[in-house]
């Protein structure tokens, strides 16, 4: 044999052995690299003082400890999303175990903060007159009348407020002259153009049948909570496209159901068309009100498997969020709550615009991954409120983050992000995401916005009866992005309830213009996609509600993009 | 070099070139073989292969244990805490505080001033020497010989009944029956915590460790108690599935609302609860129980932390130790009450290590330290474990 034969037949056979020696001491999986994503509270730089109100010099009750929501919207389409922050105020002294003994002179009330660019904000709030006489819990924003201006809804206990945008810079309560009457406790809204009609309709969740003279015994319990009292029915309003709305409530079947909302959402889970409802309640079974076509509504939320938590129970659901996890073109559904959590993956929706997407005999379901990925071991020892699911590093892939603190007592809690690794697998970087999300703070509602147009989509987080956080997106090593700001002609003009599928280099991803996400919050309107290193989008396709598909090519990466319904 | 004896050398380098291509050929064709061999070995079946070589047993600290009882100077031999001051010993029994120094005991009694004769929590003044002693009937002072006693009848004490006591500054923190409270030594001034004023939904605080930063209670019932020295702020810990014994995720969170005891050291959080024990390290928990570890048993009466990755836990089974990676158990046998000493590696691997002494039960209640050596107290005397290696 050649020595030369012999040398290689040595070192081949040694490396092979090497390499089976050494194979048990390879990990299955790579260790994920060393998140980008990082985070700062830029709330003293961006001016934004807002200080959330319990109404009360303690906390002792189930309203005081509901917590607030925001919105981020363009009231001024100035192309920068600006901020509105919802807020508790005394009330009666017989609605607080703890009243303040002396009034404030000014009572605390919500903001407006307008974005000026340079992520800096200047409150407006008595300009724009968005200052309602209310204990405020939540808001969502749309352009219900198609004017072009973003308005607002607000809900709080013992009614709602609609301002419509006067487009220049200033809202009206037009609220009776809409129509719209809520009593009891409105506690949060979203916006869907459920019959697909070209205006969007409007949904306000209901919690319970408060009554304030009921107290617990042991003062350890804290105060009376969500199942000590009533629940009560949610409300549909139907937009006339005339400025008034009207009541069908019971018409669609939605007032056939008796639970306990906190946060709502909308969207088309099942890829069929049409938007279904996702009511998250607090203590008893979720609903997923899935949309028939026809202006009504049949809840199949114990069939699908998004009614209870992990183990059966009846959970407390805070936030639900639709999105995308895996890249597969069908939604998925992210719910926090007062424990676990909820990750929930859509296991048998048909492709968008399939025929088998319209058959009512498909079986629809989500399955909890949860519980395998990591995800709701991490989040057990919580109670996780505002949520979002965003690329917060633009590799492409999803993440989540997730804002904590306890109910009962105001116990503040460190906040958790997960990086997204695809395929349904996460990872927790919270301990180096930067330490505003190690600060502890009793958080509630949260909203998500690339508020600096820079490609990076940061939060506003609601703490408890303290200062609010803004938490701004400081990632290194992003990858591309883009953002698409959508313009509905036949279709509603905000484009909600549009499917927006983005393709580069064999990759697709996809996402639905939502309104009310998360915990009593809305989220920025121009749609977010993180792209990785691809620098070229291949096709950008729009399908909108009015069943117009729209398709874009070769567009460039790094901008916001308006795209425009044709006529 | 000249061109004459470059051929007559010529040859012999020639030789030699043609000597080590032989010995390299040799070599290699070894390496071959050798290589072929152990991926053969690899491949065949097992019963065909030599036996593994048994894992190296990871070096565990070894005693040879002394133990002590009423049958030689012990007032009791169910002996509940244990500290070390020093050269001194103090002993909390059922029937008085016993000291042992210079090799011979001294007892204390409700006679001398002691508030009962049941001893549950001992702890040490560093700044003064005074010892504390938390009892069944009250809070005693032992300073240069002399004992005071606070109750709930004469002091701002929540209650008589002291399972834990923790000196910090010039603050005593007392876990009681009925909630806790804290002795400004300064001002004598007492600030009592219960379900009124802290997130204590059970009251039954069954043991405190107190810091300069964090003050931690362990309670009965009710999870961790945090208090944050700086900011006033209380926060509690809880078992994420509530109070089932069940664990529905690993590391979820603490692991079981039945707290026996807290030690917190190097901004390590350490807990023991009767069905398992945790480390948290502000962020995230770690839990440790019988089936994912090396302790003897879940039920846990002590754990007391040796730095922020090193810790003893006082179980129903045997006294353990955990390294960070590795765990030892030293014990009477549960079967024939010999010594026992076992080792688990960081794969699992169980190892016996001989040893011809171990504590005086496998019922621990409580160690402390002393230098290399470590005082253990058991429900059938006191054991002192002289370091040997």
């Amino acid at each position: 044999m050649k020595f030369g034969v012999l040398l290689f037949l040595a070192v081949a056979s040694l490396s092979g052995a090497q390499a089976q020696l050494a194979a048990p001491q390879v990990p299955a999986t790579q260790a994920p690299q060393p998140s980008a994503i990082r985070f700062e509270d830029a709330s003293d730089a961006a001016g934004i003082n807002f200080v959330h109100s319990i109404g009360s010099a303690k906390l002792g009750s189930l309203i005081e400890d509901t917590g607030a929501g925001c919105v981020w919207f363009d009231y001024n389409n100035s192309g920068l999303p600006s901020l509105y922050v919802v807020n508790g105020r005394p009330m009666d002294d017989s609605m607080h175990p703890f009243p303040l003994s002396v009034k404030p002179a000014t009572p605390p009330h919500n903001h407006l903060y307008r974005n000026d660019g340079s992520g800096k904000f200047t409150d407006v709030t008595q300009k724009a007159g968005l200052n309602p006489d209310m204990y405020s819990f939540a808001v969502a924003a749309a352009d219900y009348d198609n004017d072009g201006n973003e308005d607002l809804l607000v809900t709080g206990y013992g009614k709602v407020v609609l301002y419509r945008n006067d487009g220049n810079g200033h809202f009206t309560d037009v609220t009776e002259k809409a129509g719209i009457k809520v009593d009891g406790w409105a506690i949060s809204s979203t916006w869907l153009d459920y019959d697909k009609d070209g205006c969007l309709d409007l949904f306000v969740g209901r919690y319970v049948k408060y009554d304030p003279k009921y107290k617990l015994f042991y003062a350890p319990d804290g105060y009376a909570g969500p199942l000590d009292f009533e629940g009560t029915t949610n409300m549909l309003f139907h937009n006339n496209c005339d400025g008034t709305f009207t009541d069908v409530t019971k018409k669609s079947g939605i007032g056939d159901y008796v639970g306990r909302t906190m946060g709502v959402t909308a969207a088309d889970f099942d890829n069929d068309g049409w938007d279904d409802i996702y009511v998250a309640n607090d203590r008893t079974e979720n609903f997923l009100f899935h949309n028939k076509h026809d202006g009504t509504f049949e809840e199949i939320a114990n069939d699908t498997g998004t009614a209870y938590g992990q183990n059966g129970e009846s959970t407390s659901s805070m936030g639900p969020v639709f999105a995308d996890l895996e890249g597969r073109g069908v939604l998925d559904l992210w719910v926090t709550d007062g424990r676990y959590n909820r990750l929930l993956h859509n296991t048998n929706a048909p492709a968008l615009g399939s025929s088998s997407a319209s058959e009512s005999a498909v079986k629809l379901g989500f399955e909890d991954l949860g519980a395998t990925n990591g995800v709701s071991q991490a989040n057990a020892q919580y109670a996780s409120w505002g949520t979002g699911v965003y690329d917060f590093d633009n590799d492409g892939l999803l993440d989540i983050l997730v804002f904590h603190g306890s109910l009962v007592q105001m116990i503040p809690e460190e906040h958790t992000v997960f990086r997204g690794l695809g395929g349904g697998k996460f990872a927790d970087v919270s301990s180096t995401a930067g330490p505003v999300l190690s600060e502890r703070t009793t958080a509630r509602g949260a909203c998500f916005a690339d508020y600096e147009n820079n490609g990076k989509v940061g939060a506003y987080v609601v703490n408890l009866g303290a200062k609010g956080t803004l938490v701004r997106n400081t990632s290194t090593n992003t990858g591309h992005w883009i953002a698409v700001k959508l313009v509905g002609t036949k279709s509603n003009r905000d484009g909600i309830g549009a499917r927006i599928e983005v393709d580069a280099a064999g990759k697709r991803w996809t996402a639905e213009r939502v309104a009310g996400s998360g915990y009593l919050s809305q989220d920025d309107g121009r749609v977010h996609f993180g792209l990785g290193a691809l620098s070229t989008i291949d096709k950008l396709t729009v399908k909108w509600p009015s069943g117009r598909e729209q398709t874009l090519e070769r567009l460039d990466v790094d901008r916001v993009l308006t795209v425009q319904e044709p006529q | 070099m000249n061109s004459s004896e470059t051929a007559t050398r010529a040859p012999e380098i020639l030789i030699w070139k043609d000597k080590m291509k032989k010995l390299l050929c040799r070599v290699l064709w070894m390496s071959v073989l050798a290589v072929a061999a152990v991926q053969f070995a690899a491949a065949a079946p097992a019963s065909n292969i030599a036996k593994p070589k048994a894992p190296a047993i990871p070096e565990m600290p070894r005693f040879r244990f002394e133990n002590f009882t009423t049958a030689n100077g012990l007032p009791n031999n169910h002996v509940f805490a244990v500290l070390v001051d020093g050269n001194r010993i103090w002993v909390g029994t059922e029937n008085g505080l016993a000291l042992y120094e210079n090799h011979a005991w001294k007892v204390f009694t409700t006679a001398d001033g002691l508030a009962h004769r049941a001893v549950l929590s001992l702890a040490l003044d560093k700044r003064t020497g005074d010892v504390w002693a938390g009892t069944m009937g009250g809070l005693s002072r032992i300073s240069a010989g002399r004992i005071d006693s606070y109750t709930q009848l004469n002091s701002g004490l929540s209650n008589d009944v002291v399972y834990g006591v923790s000196v910090e500054g010039e603050n005593v923190w007392v876990a009681t029956a009925a909630g806790a409270c804290r002795l400004d030594l300064h001002t004598g001034q007492w600030s009592l915590y219960n379900e009124r004023n802290t997130p204590m939904f059970e009251i039954w605080a069954y043991g405190v460790s107190a810091t300069p930063t964090k003050v931690y209670f362990a309670v009965w019932g009710s999870g961790v108690l945090e208090y944050d020295q700086k900011t006033g702020r209380w926060d509690r810990y809880d078992d994420p599935d509530g109070e089932n014994e069940v664990v529905v995720m690993k590391d979820q969170g603490l692991i079981h609302e039945i707290v026996s005891s807290v030690s917190y050291v190097d901004n390590i959080l350490w807990a023991s609860t009767y069905f398992g024990n945790s480390r948290y390290d502000g962020r995230y928990w770690h839990n440790f129980l019988k089936k994912d570890s090396g302790l003897p048993s879940n039920f846990t009466n002590q754990v007391k932390g040796v730095d922020g990755k090193r810790a003893w836990f006082s179980t129903d089974k045997g006294l353990a130790y955990y390294d960070g990676v590795n765990w030892a158990v030293y014990r009477p046998s549960l079967s024939t009450g010999k010594p026992e000493m076992t080792v688990r590696d960081a794969e699992g691997h169980v190892t016996p290590v001989p040893v011809t002494t171990a504590p005086a039960h496998n019922y621990i209640l409580g160690v402390d330290f002393q230098g290399g050596d470590i005082w253990v107290a058991t429900a059938k005397g006191l054991s002192h474990g002289i370091r040997e290696k």
